[in-house]
């Protein structure tokens, strides 16, 4: 199973690198017909580009294109494999500590690289005036350096490490957002590419600019230690200053270049996307075996190892319990010798797992962050077996007081007192320091560093599992409310009781976390994964409470749940509940 | 079978029962009797207890706030002020075509240059405009489509909620009032964003979120039921919003009220909406015009989106693909769907006919390949005078269709009458019978604004007519099995579909069938 769920994730992930690689040759060539564009010989255009296109050196290049891009897409697909392992960092000194990370490291290599053989193969292909690193010097004697297509690599390289800083350590953790319908894989690359590439241009500006300026000042330095490792010599005149710096046709590909680099990272992104939310059919495994290459659904939504595909059955599981009648049967059915519902069980218990752990995360978050580190460490010196009430409000309550007033009787001192007197200057002494420490704990800044913060958690959370939830909510209503029609041997029926108090549960929760109010953030709301997804989540159990109490109506009273819970699915059914 | 024949065959207007002589109008139906009184002693209650607990919707011309559109322009005085300035709020308000043609048309001593080169300039965008409508990727506005929808009428649309007694109702001046039936008090939806409303839709699986189709874009309202506030504050709406997708024509629900599809009469692009969390994914085919209608069919499988030219198409919700319809004539100007979306019934704007599309399962080949052939004509509209002097049919206005499949109500843009068809659907091979109901009308002078069937009505059918005097009338027609509706989870739609066909075919099987063979 875990060979074909990894198989099925690998040929996903190939697609995509392909389908990058494809993009990066048409933008390749788009690029060489734009840069030899000339509204004075059209047709010559033609014929250069064509010639360029087709040539030696133009195929050449495409090689170490392709390979840098290939690694790229390998780098992006760990990325989703792996994105449970993200670390959640509750402090930001955390949070700081996690940019140094050899994973990072390695994205930032790879990016310079992407950048630097970009600006490299796209400046290959043009006129001579870009084509070579060195050029004849104005004496004609010696090899001089080619400072423009020097230039263009350093912005190949400075746009990688931009783009690493922006997607990185200045963005919100990545997340597969699942489309609202499904449709072809075609159409919506079609759709995209364009969009992707009229946006790119304007956010290669600010790049571009910056660059602009860096190189201005710091330029000179670049290129005396490049032409001294190339044994170059370089023209009096450099590009860093003013009026050789203000050249249009450089500009224009420099911005060409920039352009070219956030397209083809972000068409990555979006390709990733594409491919990895396709919609995916898993068969339901019931009497009959399986043929060995085919992942279940039960499988599927079990499989923890790979989260892709655990979301991938759980969307499956979603569009099967509104639309797929026939696999919905099957779900209902009996197990042939003994007659047990192991089908329903088996996916039912998952989707409750699903539910369970994230409210005992969530509840976890909130539990940890409501008690400051020094607290925790002392409920933790406490007996475990001991009732969890706050003791120290039995103990000292404020109303009682003594108010006699205190006598101090002297003693003689004994070698025991001595000792005693000692053993207490001691306890003293490492309150005392226990009394410091805690106040340097509170200092602002170091609270900044060290405090624990509750949004990352409960942010991570959503972002990993919300959608799971969404779906496993979502799908045990709709398969609750069909099995009124559908299910013959009411095995959905005796778990009708757990999915309402799951469902209200969660709503509750999710109430609780709403006033929380973390949002106070001033962020697009469109960046904000981990808001689309409370509220989506919010919502569905809405719906779902809403969907169940439509169908079964005032026979909601005959199911046994607890009181407070009948009240609140009474108000449902009487749409009192907004 | 030549087509004189087919239509002769198939239902029209001129074989309803005509209406009674005098001024007595239509009160509602009951046990298949229709119950006709004087306008002046009109009292439902005393012919049925079904309406009973209904909100009572009151609309009256006080109560409509003006709202600052071209035709009360007047109402304010005129001041003279210099061109100059005049040109500055022109452009402020109405953009830089506007300012242009007050230059151009000006007649006091405006720069002379200025007003060649306005003249000019006009002609020269005219001129463009004109090319560029001939070129069919580019002429994406539609000048018939320009005009706010609906013309002068008061009440601009009213819809019933799908699980509540709760009706929304908008009017012209882009207010949505929200009337339900335990409590008086009427929520007044209004905001700054919300112009030149169009259209509204109730979130189903939800109390409270109404969707408002408005020139910005869509507004997504949450009326808590619980509330005492009379003016909902602004906050409460969520506003979907692209800069390509404004003056929204037509909006749907999915039957889950998880997924909502927008359309806008000035583009072809259709918007899927994940509400919850406000993202869209844009729809968008080449062919047609501006798409004036879409209808999500009840079983959350296909979509019916009508452009304003000769295309219409039915998409299918796995994986959104198209499926193309052209007409050899006019445009769709109404369409509903069947509630066991096995039939789309839709009107045109040349024909007067109501054609039948069916899909579903295939009963066999040769069954499978008439269907596939093309629409078929269920109903003749061809306008008829009647005995009682009133016209009746022409060109459809609207088309409603009530939840049971059972009643289908029609108005047309020149009569005062509605027409209402019973209807019945067979499976295998899928088709739709139509037989004539009645015809309703209103109080002397009274026109049809706006119609729709309550969804949750449990008797049988309710009615619910927006007359042009402002007046909302409820016109149930009960039926004979009262109290058999399900409590406990609605049939699958076929079923029900099935089962009221039954009955129908049981009460009404003394009425003519014009059922037209395949």
């Amino acid at each position: 199973m875990e060979l074909s769920s990894k198989e099925m994730h690998i040929w996903r992930i190939a697609g995509a690198i392909g389908w990058s690689i494809v993009f990066q040759f048409i933008f390749l060539y788009c690029y060489i017909f734009v840069a030899n564009l000339d509204f004075w010989h059209p047709l010559h255009v033609f014929s250069v580009s064509f010639s360029t296109i087709f040539s030696f050196k133009t195929l050449l290049n495409i090689f170490p294109l392709a390979l840098v891009i290939f690694c790229q897409g390998l780098l992006c697909g760990r990325d989703y494999f792996n994105q449970r392992n993200n670390q959640v960092s509750n402090t930001r000194f955390s949070l700081l500590l996690n940019f140094f990370t050899i994973y990072n490291f390695t994205t930032l290599v790879l990016f310079s690289v992407v950048g630097i053989t970009l600006g490299c193969v796209h400046t290959s292909v043009l006129n001579e005036r870009l084509n070579s690193f060195s050029t004849l010097c104005p004496n004609k004697i010696e090899r001089c350096l080619n400072e423009e297509r020097f230039f263009l690599a350093c912005d190949g390289l400075w746009m990688g490490i931009f783009f690493f800083m922006r997607n990185y350590i200045f963005r919100s953790s990545k997340a597969l957002v699942f489309p609202p319908i499904q449709q072809e894989k075609f159409i919506r690359i079609k759709s995209s590419f364009l969009p992707c590439v009229r946006n790119s241009f304007a956010k290669s500006i600010v790049p571009s600019l910056l660059f602009f300026i860096c190189y201005f000042f710091k330029g000179d330095y670049l290129r005396s230690s490049f032409s001294s490792i190339l044994y170059l010599e370089t023209k009096n005149d450099g590009l860093d200053s003013i009026f050789t710096l203000v050249d249009f046709e450089l500009m224009f590909y420099l911005w060409m270049l920039s352009t070219t680099f956030i397209v083809t990272l972000e068409m990555m992104e979006i390709l990733f996307n594409i491919y990895l939310t396709e919609q995916a059919m898993f068969p339901v495994s019931t009497l009959l075996a399986l043929p060995a290459n085919q992942v279940s659904l039960q499988d599927a939504l079990m499989c923890e190892s790979f989260p892709i595909i655990q979301h991938l059955g759980f969307y499956d599981l979603a569009h099967l319990a509104e639309f797929d009648e026939e696999r919905r049967a099957q779900l209902f059915t009996l197990s042939m010798p003994g007659g047990h519902a192991h089908t329903w069980n088996c996916v039912s218990s998952q989707c409750f797992k699903v539910i369970n752990s994230f409210l005992d995360n969530l509840d976890k978050a909130f539990d940890e962050t409501r008690l400051t580190p020094s607290e925790v460490n002392s409920i933790k010196k406490l007996d475990t077996s001991a009732p969890k009430v706050p003791i120290q409000d039995h103990l000292y309550s404020p109303r009682i007081r003594c108010l006699s007033p205190v006598v101090v009787q002297s003693h003689p001192v004994s070698t025991s007192t001595i000792q005693k007197s000692y053993e207490q200057a001691l306890k003293n002494c490492s309150s005392w320091f226990d009394e410091k420490l805690n106040a340097f704990y509170k200092k602002p800044l170091i609270v900044y560093l060290f405090g624990d913060m509750i949004e990352p958690k409960v942010k991570q959370l959503l972002i990993d599992r919300g959608q799971l939830v969404t779906w496993a909510v979502k799908s045990l209503s709709t398969l609750a409310c069909s099995s009124l029609r559908e299910d013959y041997f009411g095995v959905v029926q005796k778990d009708l009781g757990i999915i309402i108090l799951t469902l209200v549960h969660l709503k509750q929760s999710l109430e609780k976390l709403q006033k929380q109010n973390m949002y106070n953030r001033k962020m697009p709301k469109a960046e904000r994964i981990d808001l689309q997804v409370k509220n989506a989540l919010r919502w569905t159990v809405k719906q779902s409470l809403y969907r169940i109490a439509i169908t079964f109506g005032t026979h909601v009273k005959d199911i046994d749940l607890p009181g407070d819970v009948q009240q609140q699915m009474l108000n449902f059914v009487s749409f009192k509940e907004v | 079978m030549n087509t004189t024949e087919t239509l002769n065959r198939i239902c029209s207007l001129k074989h309803f029962s005509p209406l009674p002589s005098g001024d007595s109008v239509p009160l509602c139906e009951t046990e298949g009797r229709l119950i006709y009184c004087l306008p002046e002693f009109v009292n439902l209650h005393l012919y049925t207890k079904a309406v009973d607990n209904l909100p009572e919707v009151l609309i009256t011309r006080d109560m409509l706030h003006h709202a600052a559109t071209n035709s009360n322009i007047n109402v304010f005085l005129p001041v003279t002020e210099n061109i100059w300035k005049r040109l500055q709020n022109a452009w402020y308000e109405n953009g830089f075509r506007e300012a242009l043609q007050i230059a151009a048309q000006s007649e006091e001593d405006v720069n002379s240059l200025l007003k060649f080169f306005s003249i000019q300039t006009i002609s020269l965008l005219n001129k463009f405009n004109r090319i560029c409508s001939r070129i069919p990727l580019l002429s994406s506005k539609d000048t018939e489509f320009q005009q706010q929808p609906g013309g002068k009428e008061c009440i601009v649309c009213i819809e019933w909620h799908p699980h509540c007694k709760k009706i929304a109702l908008a009017t012209r001046d882009d207010s949505v009032r929200v009337f339900s039936s335990h409590t008086k008090l009427v929520p007044l939806l209004k905001c700054k964003v919300q112009r030149n409303v169009s259209c509204l839709a109730w979130r189903p699986l939800s109390t409270s979120d109404l969707a408002v189709g408005c020139a910005s874009g869509i507004l997504i309202w949450t009326v808590d039921p619980n509330s005492v506030v009379m003016r909902p504050s602004s906050s409460t709406a969520v506003l979907l919003q692209r800069s390509d997708h404004t003056d929204i024509s037509s909006i749907a629900w999915s039957a889950d009220g998880n997924l909502l599809v927008s359309a806008s009469r000035l583009n072809q692009i259709m918007y899927v909406w994940e509400v919850s969390t406000e993202r869209a994914t844009c729809l968008k085919r080449i062919g047609g015009g501006g798409i004036s209608l879409v209808t999500w069919a009840p079983d959350n499988r296909k979509v019916f989106a009508a452009t304003s030219r000769l295309v219409f198409r039915v998409w299918t919700t796995d994986l959104w693909t198209p499926e193309r319809w052209s007409l050899p004539q006019g445009h769709i100007v109404a369409a509903c769907w069947s509630p066991c979306s096995l039939a789309l019934l839709f009107a045109t704007s040349l024909e007067p006919v109501i054609y039948a599309l069916t899909f579903g399962p295939i009963g066999s080949v040769y069954t499978a390949v008439e269907d596939r052939r093309g629409a078929c004509r269920v109903a003749d509209l061809t306008d008829v005078t009647l005995p009682s002097g009133h016209r009746v049919g022409g060109e459809v206005n609207q088309m409603v269709w009530d939840g049971r499949g059972r009643h289908l109500a029609v108005t047309f843009h020149d009569s005062e009458l509605i027409a209402v068809f019973l209807t019945n659907i067979t499976t295998s091979p899928n088709t739709v019978h139509v037989t004539p109901c009645c015809f309703i009308k209103g109080e002397p002078g009274e026109k049809p604004n706006a119609i729709t069937f309550q969804k949750n009505f449990e008797e049988g059918a309710n009615l619910t007519i927006a007359w042009s005097s402002h007046r909302v009338q409820y016109f149930p027609f009960i039926y004979q099995e009262l109290g058999s509706s399900n409590t406990i989870g609605s049939p699958g739609p076929l079923e029900s579909s099935l089962q009221q066909s039954h009955i129908a075919g049981k009460s009404y099987s003394d009425l003519p069938s014009f059922i037209r063979s395949p």
